[in-house]
């Protein structure tokens, strides 16, 4: 069982995801990278499991999302009681800050149900489609869209958000929508 | 989806733009973890895995 040549070069190339992943997960910097170096070896012994041509992102995520709720298990949930730990850990760069705050839209993102919070990292932060985050979460297509607009409608709550005037015009991305699109290219 | 078509869904046009607000901070969120190059452990670990493997194959 010869591991391919591209698939360390294809690992390496998802680890700066993995790692955002694992910090959503694990909300500690140190826990998370542990997370990533669990997540790569189990991935390196299952290589032979990975069907070249489909999604080594979304197939490494389901790897550590396993792995991340086996220990959780395993540990009794010690993992759970680091509320507001992704605000301070994170460093925040004042040139980022615009006209919502930073800082504000993390403590809101961290007030979201783990389930809702793990839909828009996945779909927002990493770029994977509808049908990508529900094959990594184990659950419906419907579920995962319906999680991810529970989570913008309560971050629009807890941020206060109510009209245009909240956003510059250089504001508009389309980020959300470049990700989703992407979906297409599978 | 029901809950997409509930009284309490924002007007479509700041809908858009809301969600799009969203997204962009969502990635400032992990940007820099994101764009930290990869560290050397994970180097590391990865050499050492390739190389277990090529010696493996080389014993066969």
């Amino acid at each position: 069982m010869s591991v391919p040549d591209n698939f360390k070069a294809d690992l390496l190339e998802v680890i700066p995801n993995l790692r955002a992943f694992a910090l959503s997960l694990t909300k500690a910097a140190d826990k998370a990278d542990d997370l990533v170096q669990e997540t790569l070896l189990k991935a390196w012994n299952k290589h032979h499991l990975f069907q070249p041509g489909t999604n080594l992102k979304a197939w490494t995520f389901t790897i550590m999302r396993n792995e991340f709720y086996s220990q959780m298990r395993k540990r009794g949930r010690e993992v759970q009681d680091s509320e507001g730990v992704l605000a301070s850990q994170m460093a925040s760069h004042p040139e980022q800050q615009g006209h919502m705050d930073l800082e504000d839209f993390k403590n809101a993102l961290e007030g979201l149900p783990e389930d809702q919070r793990e839909a828009l990292v996945l779909i927002g932060a990493n770029g994977f489609s509808y049908e990508e985050a529900a094959e990594i979460v184990g659950v419906a297509v419907g579920t995962i869209k319906s999680r991810v607009s529970r989570a913008r409608s309560r971050l629009i709550d807890v941020l206060g958000i109510e009209d245009e005037g909240e956003f510059g015009p250089d504001a508009i991305s389309n980020h959300v929508v470049g990700a989703i699109s992407l979906s297409n290219n599978r | 989806m029901d809950s997409e078509n509930d009284a309490s869904k924002p007007k479509p046009v700041l809908e858009a733009k809301v969600q799009a607000e969203l997204g962009k901070k969502l990635q400032q969120v992990y940007s820099d973890i994101i764009s930290e190059p990869v560290p050397d452990r994970f180097l590391n670990l990865l050499e050492q895995l390739e190389e277990s493997s090529n010696s493996d194959k080389s014993s066969e």
